[in-house]
C-alpha cells in the first residue's frame, strides 16, 4: 500500500462515506475526489458535517462505511496506513491547538524530529524556514500564549509545514480569531495556495473560497448539496439552501 | 474625645491594639498559668532533658539506638524515621496512585471499572481502620519456621525478609544517595538548560549524569563489599528464628502499606484528574502530526497533565507525611511516637510536644518549598491559557 506518486490517482478519493456517532448519521455517502494541487473550499451550515468530513482524512474520525484513499493509501484499521498518511497530510484546527509546553520552534520541530527521524540542525533549519514563510521568524523562541490568536494560527501552519505534507486540511481555521487577524491567516493561506499546494478548506470566508478555490462544496444534514466552481457556486446556484445559506453568510 | 472616636483611622487603630493586646494576654495567662501548675508537679521546664538518657528503647531505628542515648538523640532518630516511612509512602502511593488512576481514565471498560472500584474503596474507608487492617494481615502471616518463600524473599509474622547485599551501613547510605543522585540530576539538568540546550544534546547529558551517578553508586557499593561474605545474603532459618538479609519489620510494613494504598487512592484522583485537564484539542494535533499514541502520551499529555497535578499533588503528600504519625497505633517509633514517649517519661509535656509541631513544620514546609520550586519551573510560560 505504497504507491503514493502514480500520476493518475487523485490526491484523494471518497466514496460513499457513512459516519455515525450512536444512532445519529452525520455523513452521508459522501463522494468526493480531489486532484494534486485543488483548493476545494467546503461551506455550510454548522451541524452539516464539514468538520467530521475532513477530520475523518486524517482519521481523527473513523468513518462507519465507504472508503477514503489518500494519496493512493487506503485509510482503514491498518495502523501502519494510518501513520503513513497522518505523515502526508497537515491539519489546521479552529484553536490552533498548539503545544503550550514548547517554544513556537520546538511546536515546528517535534514531530519532523520525531516522526521523519530529521536531524536536529535540519528540523531547525525547516522550522525557521517556515517561520519566516508565515512571517513570524522573530516569534520562534517565545511560547503560544506570548502570542495574538492569529500569530499563533500561523505558528500552527507552520508547524503543519515543516512535516512538508502533500495535503494540506484547514478547519475553520480563522473562526476563532478576532476579525482583525483574519487576513494574516487568510495571506498565508492564500500563498499557500498559489505555490500548489493540495488544500481542502472548512471555512466561512467566502472571499477567501473565491479567490483561491477550484471547487467550491456546500453541505447540509451531512450530504453534499452542491459543488461547483466558485464563480458558478456565488452567482447562479440551482440549490435552494444553499442560495438561503448564501444570503445569510453574505447578507451583510 | 468624642469626636476622636468618630475618627475612621483612630477606630481601626484602637481595634488593632485591642486585638494584638488580648491575644499577648492569653499567651501571658498560658505561660503563667503553665509555669505554675508545672512548679507545682514538681516538673522543672526547660530544655535541659534532651541531654539526659532516656532509659527507654526504640523498636525501629536506622541510627544506632540504645537506652543510654539522650533525648535528643531519640528525637533525631524519630525524625529519620518518620522520613524514611513518609519516603516510602510517597513513593509506594505515587506508584499505585499514578497505576490506578491511568487505569481510570482508560478506554478499557474492565480498568476504569476496577481503579474505579479501587478508589471508592480505600478512599472511603478512615486511615486508621486501614491501618489495623494490614496489622492484622500481617501479624496473621506464618511463623518463621512455615514462611512464605520466593526468590529469597520470605513472608512471616515478624516481618519481611529480604536478600541484602553484604555491604557496610554507610556504603550503602552513600550508595543510595548516588541512585538517588542519578534520577534526581537528569530532573534538574533537563529543567535548567531548557532554552538554551536543544532537546537532543539536553537527552546526552542528562543521559550522562544519570550514568556517572550510577557508576558511583556501584563503585561505592564494590569498595563498601564486606570482606569474604557472598554478594548478597540470603535469610534463612536459624533455631526459631531467622538469620540474614534485611528484615522490614511488621509495623514499618504495615504504615508502608496503608499509606501506599490510601494516598494511592487519592493520588489515582490526582493523576485521573490532571489527564483529563489535558485538552483533547492538543492530543489531536500531535496525532494529526505524525506522532505514535505513546509519543502523544510521553510529549504531550504526560507533560501537560504534570503541570496541572503538581499543585494538588504537593498538598496531597503534605498530607500524606502527617499521616505517618499513625505509627503509635501500631507502635512504629515515628517522631510522633517518640515525643508521646518522650511526654510519658519526662512529663516535658510542653516543650516535647513543641519540639513536635516545629519538626513537622520544618518538614512539610520544606517539602512545600521543594514543589512550590519544581512548580514554578515547569509552569507554562506565559498567561497560563491553554489554546
Amino acid at each position: 500500500m505504497t504507491s503514493t506518486n502514480s500520476t493518475g490517482e487523485p490526491a484523494l478519493r471518497i466514496e460513499n462515506l457513512d459516519k455515525y456517532y450512536g444512532t445519529f448519521q452525520a455523513l452521508r455517502g459522501i463522494n468526493l475526489s480531489v486532484q494534486r494541487g485543488e483548493k476545494i473550499v467546503v461551506c455550510g451550515p454548522s451541524g452539516s458535517g464539514k468538520s467530521t468530513m475532513i477530520r475523518c482524512i486524517n482519521r481523527l474520525e473513523q468513518h462507519n462505511g465507504g472508503r477514503i484513499v489518500v494519496l493512493g493509501t487506503e485509510l482503514n484499521d491498518d495502523v501502519g496506513n494510518i501513520d503513513e498518511i497522518r505523515r502526508e497530510v497537515g491539519m489546521v484546527f479552529q484553536h490552533f491547538n498548539l503545544f503550550p509546553h514548547m517554544t513556537v520552534l520546538e511546536n515546528c520541530m517535534i514531530s519532523p524530529m520525531i516522526v521523519r527521524k530529521q536531524p536536529r540542525a535540519q528540523a531547525e533549519a525547516t522550522a525557521r524556514h517556515y517561520l519566516e514563510k508565515v512571517r513570524i521568524p522573530e516569534q520562534a523562541m517565545k511560547y503560544p500564549s506570548q502570542l495574538s490568536g492569529g500569530q499563533q494560527q500561523r505558528v500552527a501552519i507552520a508547524r503543519a509545514l515543516c512535516m512538508q505534507p502533500q495535503i494540506m486540511l484547514f478547519d475553520e481555521p480563522t473562526s476563532a480569531l478576532d476579525p482583525e487577524m483574519v487576513s494574516e491567516v487568510l495571506d498565508v493561506m492564500v500563498t499557500l495556495a498559489s505555490e500548489g499546494m493540495t488544500m481542502i478548506c472548512v471555512t466561512h470566508e467566502m472571499g477567501f473560497a473565491r479567490r483561491v478555490a477550484d471547487r467550491v462544496l456546500f453541505m447540509d444534514g451531512g450530504e453534499i448539496l452542491e459543488e461547483a466552481p466558485p464563480d458558478e457556486f456565488f452567482t447562479s446556484s440551482r440549490n435552494e439552501r444553499t442560495r438561503q445559506f448564501l444570503s445569510q453568510v453574505l447578507g451583510h | 474625645m468624642v469626636s476622636l472616636l468618630r475618627n475612621q483611622k483612630v477606630r481601626n487603630a484602637l481595634l488593632q491594639v485591642l486585638y494584638v493586646g488580648s491575644i499577648a494576654a492569653m499567651v501571658l495567662a498560658g505561660i503563667v498559668i503553665a509555669r505554675r501548675n508545672l512548679a507545682d508537679q514538681g516538673i522543672t521546664s526547660g530544655f535541659d532533658f534532651l541531654f539526659k538518657s532516656t532509659g527507654w528503647d526504640v523498636n525501629f531505628s536506622l541510627l544506632p539506638a540504645t537506652a543510654n542515648d539522650p533525648y535528643w538523640w531519640y528525637f533525631l532518630i524519630g525524625i529519620i524515621n518518620t522520613l524514611f516511612l513518609g519516603s516510602v509512602g510517597l513513593i509506594l502511593a505515587t506508584i499505585v496512585g499514578t497505576i490506578v488512576g491511568l487505569a481510570r481514565t482508560s478506554s478499557n471498560d474492565l480498568a476504569r471499572l476496577l481503579g474505579r472500584t479501587y478508589v471508592d474503596i480505600f478512599r472511603n474507608i478512615p486511615l486508621i481502620l486501614q491501618v489495623f487492617f494490614w496489622y492484622a494481615i500481617i501479624t496473621h502471616l506464618p511463623t518463621p519456621r512455615s514462611a512464605h518463600e520466593a526468590w529469597g524473599f520470605l513472608l512471616t509474622s515478624r516481618g519481611l525478609y529480604i536478600p541484602f547485599p553484604n555491604v557496610g551501613s554507610a556504603a550503602f547510605a552513600a550508595a543510595t544517595v548516588a541512585v538517588i543522585a542519578a534520577i534526581v540530576l537528569p530532573a534538574w539538568l533537563g529543567r535548567t538548560s531548557r532554552l538554551a540546550q536543544p532537546i537532543g544534546q539536553r537527552r546526552a547529558i542528562q543521559l550522562a549524569a544519570a550514568a556517572v551517578a550510577l557508576a558511583c553508586a556501584a563503585i561505592i557499593l564494590a569498595l563498601g563489599r564486606l570482606p569474604d561474605t557472598p554478594l548478597l545474603d540470603f535469610p534463612a532459618l536459624q533455631g526459631l528464628n531467622l538469620r540474614g538479609g534485611l528484615r522490614i519489620p511488621p509495623e514499618f510494613a504495615t504504615l508502608a502499606i496503608a499509606i501506599a494504598i490510601y494516598g494511592g487512592s487519592y493520588i489515582a484522583e490526582i493523576v485521573r484528574g490532571g489527564f483529563k485537564s489535558v485538552g483533547t484539542g492538543q492530543v489531536e494535533a500531535a496525532l494529526s502530526l505524525g506522532l505514535s499514541p505513546w509519543r502523544v502520551f510521553t510529549l504531550v499529555r504526560l507533560p501537560l497533565a504534570l503541570r496541572a497535578m503538581l499543585p494538588i499533588l504537593a498538598n496531597q503528600y503534605v498530607w500524606l507525611m502527617k499521616a505517618t504519625t499513625m505509627g503509635i497505633a501500631v507502635g512504629f517509633t515515628d517522631f510522633f511516637m517518640i515525643v508521646a514517649l518522650t511526654i510519658n517519661h519526662s512529663g516535658q509535656t510542653l516543650e516535647a510536644i513543641g519540639i513536635l509541631m516545629a519538626g513537622f513544620l520544618a518538614i512539610n514546609l520544606s517539602l512545600a518549598a521543594v514543589f512550590n520550586r519544581i512548580n514554578k519551573a515547569i509552569a507554562l510560560k506565559g498567561n497560563q491559557l491553554r489554546g
